[in-house]
């Protein structure tokens, strides 16, 4: 009830500015979220020219976050993510199309309606989201982390069957179903 | 045949491929564990998990605290819940955690990077209060006796500051702020890393002219009129008036050196400040001063087995208290000190020269033994010696009124002989039950030249339910030995020691419950009960300081929130109610029962923020015999627009405190200054900060 309380606070409200993010989870997520793309049993099939595109969907405030991320992600991978080619594209919430050629969106702080629509989008593409905060599985992202007792790796398991993606076997051995 | 064949190198390809793919996910697992535990690992040391330690603890990072007009230390640490601050008549600083005994310093303890840096004068910090935040990267503030440096007592509580020491990078800053009263702060840190080898300094010096106005001082209370069958000395009619010299100067260079397993930590910090209400409690000249110097070298040694974490430590610290200060007015009469049935007039005043410092040297060892599953088991020793390297008594001839006579072996203020050896020992487990649920229990055993053998075991259990509710219950006892001024303060009027004191004690008992609803938003109440016993103070007629007779029994409830409002704000408040009693039903004097803080930041834009801190703090009552007026309650409110340019990496802030320009007072000692200690009211501050 609280957290659906405190949801509803948070996401009543449309227009964001320089929402304070947490520099270790960042860092975390930016460096374990690419990996978990590998763990999609068809990815190989999703990939086009062998380069997993990996888009960072962030509010107008958050661009100079945005291009932070991108060079974490990059310091940490460089050229590539295991055998396939990486790029990290930035884009904001409105420039995301369905035709979108991307391979997973990582969501920052924006609007539910917003963060709502690019779900969608990846549902319809099968990709998967992951988002910055698990408050976003309200809006049905996929997948989220937190570093508290111990790092955890969320996924909204209400959600999974919208997205229909075909993960390892191993996959479910690393995460912990949110609604568990 | 050739179908079988076929069929058969098929499967094999197969099933080739599936291992293969196995083994790339297999690995690909192993990797994403690896990070997790990672991750994990500098949580805890960041505190980024901190409502699962098994203590109650608060963190404050400092990129919030510059966002919220936070200028020291001391601004930091009175957000917390629970935490007021006392002062005396030297200007000389105690945060007071829950009420427990604020007319002594020592109940709380300052680590900074990890050392104990509270003075053996006073076995308080007050001169680290001061400490610019833009050297400090994080604060941690554990209320209650729990402490992850097992090693040092904790009485009320632990500060924990880290600097930006702790992971050294190449990263650097210059900072200056100006304002009110004088500001002026310059500064630095910078780290420097080659291979195996780091290091890292900080610097900042700070002067500012503050004052303030006190309306009389002791003498008006008539506790200098003597009368004697030989003569009466009316001295209460030259009581002072006049401005307090709160001024400042303090500098503090650190250095932190890093090679392999060994590293070093050293400090020097030097605080020259005003004289205050004066050592005698009579209204000193401006020029006057009072040093506290306080500086600390150690040696760490810390090596990771596979089953086994070694840290051994040897270090050093110096510390002490230098006063140049006029400590009587002129046309005071006193009795003689060769002949105390006459009596002479310091016709200019009386002046002093006083001056104690002392070193301890200590070393320690660390053993942490993690070879049984869910166990974590610590074990260690501290040993430390402290003396009395250096003690001055020169003041204004005590039988003639007129120069200066050199006092420090027939009438020293302080025992030069002073001297103390510590030993202790402690042991504890951390067991993790199951996932959900850790205990964790042990002994801390000192023994000291000055007190009797204390031993104080400690058990806390920490467990998660679901949806993120965290439920803790704790219990530890500790103890606080008597600070030097309490035992070996000699001919001084104003404070007398005393060599029977034992230590104080305190039994300790919390339950808190905390409730995440995201990674930066939670609740959390903490209800605690304290017994306090051998309370030392030195509210007694001859000023002697003594352990009470008396049990003090504290009660109170913690509520803390922090979340957000808007996707774009950050908001913090807490609320504390204490409240107790002694054996002789009195309250707790000088204690406000409820006390509310809290911040509001309000991002304009990712780089513009105003912030708003709001403190209240209720009424508090007087000592049984002080016939006083209730000491007033207070609220201020500071207010802080702050600018980050992110792409030219500098931030500026503009922070008024007080902005109300409400009175606030500390309470002074009965029949002193009549009136409580005020502080500055309203201030201004312009800072910058640039990195590279």
């Amino acid at each position: 009830m609280m957290n659906r309380l405190f949801l509803l606070l948070s996401l009543l409200y449309t227009t964001l500015f320089g929402y304070e993010y947490d520099k270790l989870l960042l860092k975390a997520q930016s460096n374990i979220f690419p990996k978990l793309i590998l763990l999609d049993k068809d990815i190989s099939k999703k990939v086009s020219n062998n380069e997993v595109i990996f888009c960072i969907v962030h509010h107008t405030s958050d661009l100079i976050k945005s291009i932070k991320i991108k060079k974490l992600i990059e310091n940490k991978y460089g050229k590539y993510l295991e055998k396939y080619k990486l790029k990290i594209v930035i884009k904001e919430f409105d420039e995301i199309k369905k035709d979108d050629k991307v391979n997973a969106y990582y969501i920052l702080q924006g609007s539910r309606t917003k963060i709502k629509k690019v779900c969608k989008i990846a549902q319809k593409n099968n990709i998967p989201t992951f988002a910055y905060d698990p408050l976003y599985f309200y809006t049905d992202a996929l997948i989220s982390m937190e570093i508290q007792n111990n790092s955890t790796i969320y996924l909204n398991k209400k959600a999974l069957k919208k997205y229909n993606i075909n993960f390892a076997d191993i996959f479910y051995q690393i995460v912990r179903f949110f609604d568990e | 045949m050739q179908k079988i064949k076929i069929s058969v190198a098929l499967l094999l390809s197969l099933m080739i491929q599936m291992l293969h793919a196995k083994n790339d996910y297999s690995t690909l697992l192993s990797s994403i564990n690896d990070e997790l535990k990672e991750y994990e690992k500098t949580a805890t040391i960041t505190r980024k998990n901190e409502h699962y330690q098994p203590y109650i603890i608060s963190v404050l990072e400092s990129d919030t605290l510059k966002k919220i007009g936070v200028q020291t230390l001391k601004d930091a640490i009175t957000l917390i819940a629970g935490v007021d601050i006392s002062s005396d008549n030297l200007n000389y600083k105690s945060p007071i955690f829950r009420g427990s005994n604020p007319v002594s310093f020592g109940q709380s303890k300052l680590f900074i990077d990890g050392v104990l840096v509270n003075n053996v004068y006073f076995d308080g910090y007050s001169e680290y209060l001061d400490m610019p935040i833009e050297l400090i990267k994080r604060v941690e503030v554990i209320r209650g006796p729990g402490n992850e440096s097992e090693e040092i007592a904790s009485y009320a509580g632990s500060i924990h500051v880290i600097t930006y020491a702790e992971n050294i990078g190449t990263h650097g800053s210059i900072f200056a702020k100006t304002g009110s009263d004088g500001l002026k702060v310059g500064g630095f840190k910078k780290g420097y890393k080659k291979g195996d080898f780091s290091l890292f300094t900080d610097f900042y010096y700070k002067e500012s002219d503050e004052s303030v106005f006190a309306k009389s001082d002791i003498l008006k209370s008539g506790a200098y009129d003597i009368k004697t069958p030989f003569y009466t000395l009316n001295n209460s009619r030259l009581a002072g008036s006049g401005d307090i010299p709160l001024w400042l100067k303090n500098y503090s260079l650190g250095l932190n050196l890093k090679y392999k397993e060994f590293s070093f930590k050293s400090r020097l910090y030097q605080y020259k400040q005003g004289a205050a209400f004066g050592f005698n409690y009579m209204i000193p000249k401006d020029e006057d001063s009072l040093e506290f110097p306080n500086h600390y070298a150690e040696l760490l040694y810390k090596k990771e087995f596979s089953n086994l974490d070694i840290t051994a430590k040897i270090g050093m610290k110096y510390d002490g208290v230098e006063s140049r200060q006029h400590l009587i007015h002129k046309g005071v009469a006193l009795p003689k000190i060769s002949n105390p049935k006459e009596s002479v007039v310091f016709k200019n005043g009386m002046y002093g020269e006083h001056e104690a410092k002392q070193k301890i040297y200590y070393h320690g060892l660390d053993l942490s033994y993690h070879g049984i599953e869910d166990h974590k088991i610590n074990m260690g020793y501290y040993i430390s010696k402290t003396d009395t390297v250096k003690v001055r008594s020169k003041i204004t001839d005590r039988d003639t009124g007129v120069g200066m006579t050199d006092y420090t072996k027939t009438l020293p203020f302080f025992d030069k002989d002073a001297s103390r050896e510590s030993y202790i020992l402690t042991m504890q487990d951390s067991f993790n039950y199951s996932d959900n649920l850790k205990l964790q229990y042990g002994l801390n055993y000192e023994n000291n030249t000055d007190i009797d053998q204390q031993l104080n075991p400690k058990l806390s259990l920490v467990y998660k339910a679901k949806n993120d509710n965290i439920f803790k219950l704790l219990y530890a006892s500790s103890h606080r030995n008597p600070s030097w001024q309490e035992i070996y303060t000699l001919n001084n009027r104003a404070r007398v020691g005393n060599k029977e004191l034992k230590a104080e004690k305190i039994h300790t008992f919390e339950a808190a419950h905390i409730k995440h609803f995201s990674h930066d938003s939670f609740i959390q109440t903490t209800l605690f009960f304290l017994i306090n016993k051998d309370q030392i103070h030195n509210m007694t007629d001859n000023n002697q300081y003594i352990n009470s007779d008396s049990e003090n029994h504290i009660r109170g409830v913690e509520f803390e929130y922090k979340g957000r409002l808007l996707p774009n704000d950050s908001i913090y408040f807490n609320l504390s109610y204490i409240d107790g009693q002694n054996s002789y039903d009195y309250t707790l004097s000088q204690v406000s029962n409820l006390l509310l803080k809290g911040y509001y930041i309000y991002n304009l834009k990712e780089n513009l923020s105003l912030a708003t801190v709001a403190k209240y703090s209720s009424t508090k009552d007087r000592l049984s015999y002080d016939k006083r007026e209730k000491i007033s309650g207070t609220t201020t409110i500071d207010t802080t627009l702050s600018y980050k340019n992110i792409n030219n990496r500098y931030r500026v802030n503009l922070s008024i405190k007080n902005i109300l320009d409400k009175e606030v007072f500390y309470a002074s000692k009965p029949y002193t200054y009549e009136d409580d200690y005020p502080i500055v009211g309203r201030s201004f501050s312009i800072n910058f900060e640039k990195e590279f």
